[in-house]
């Protein structure tokens, strides 16, 4: 088994080119039988994962079920964001539990973060060949 | 404005202005000595989402009670 795959960074902004590229990671989260294939943003000056309102309501979540409250700092930290977890698959890797900050914030981005992104993958960056390569974390 | 002439019209400020002006003045020499006021637990406030390590704290809960849930 392919247990490292590399993946190109993502341009944003046509207009801007290399400079508006970062790094989507395509995903697949699953919630309760319901999967949705997204790109998330590999953010490593993020303490958690965080997953959009909509996004979390696609994959049939629903609010007043998650009774963990977790408080965000910065711009979040004006929403309420409980947690919530979700299988998520990464190419062929095994599959993984990701918690989220769900946020009510409808703005927001998906972002992939330190618990528990980064516990569950290893993540290695090429910015100046606009790649990075992902591979499970070894046991 | 000179601050002997200030402080007259500070003294006809009600209490609630006093307090915020005391704010924002507490808050400015804060900012201009680069310093993080404390929150109200005596801990530097969350800045943003890199230092949010109370929500970690959360979710890494969150994953255990979905470990035991599904595994027991």
């Amino acid at each position: 088994m392919v247990n490292r795959v590399r993946f190109a960074f993502t341009e944003v902004d046509p207009s801007l080119g290399v400079l508006s590229t970062l790094p989507y990671l395509p995903i697949v989260l699953t919630y309760q039988n319901q999967s949705l294939r997204v790109s998330g943003l590999l953010d490593t000056g993020s303490s958690v994962n965080v997953l959009p309102y909509e996004m979390g309501l696609r994959l049939g979540a629903v609010w007043e079920r998650q009774r963990l409250s977790v408080p965000l700092g910065g711009n979040l930290s004006k929403f309420e964001a409980r947690a919530v977890v979700m299988t998520a698959n990464v190419e062929q890797f095994p599959p993984v539990d990701l918690a989220f900050a769900w946020t009510q914030d409808r703005n927001a981005p998906l972002i992939l973060g330190h618990i528990n992104f980064f516990l569950a993958f290893d993540v290695c960056f090429y910015r100046s060949e606009l790649a990075f390569e992902v591979s499970p974390k070894r046991y | 404005m000179p601050f002997t002439e200030l402080v007259p019209l500070l003294k006809e400020l009600s209490h609630a202005e006093k307090l915020l002006l005391l704010h924002f003045l507490v808050a400015e020499l804060l900012k201009e000595s680069g310093l993080v006021p404390l929150s109200d637990g005596g801990t530097p406030a969350s800045q943003g989402l890199h230092d949010s390590f109370e929500a970690a704290s959360v979710l890494a809960r969150a994953l255990a009670e979905e470990k035991i849930a599904t595994h027991g």
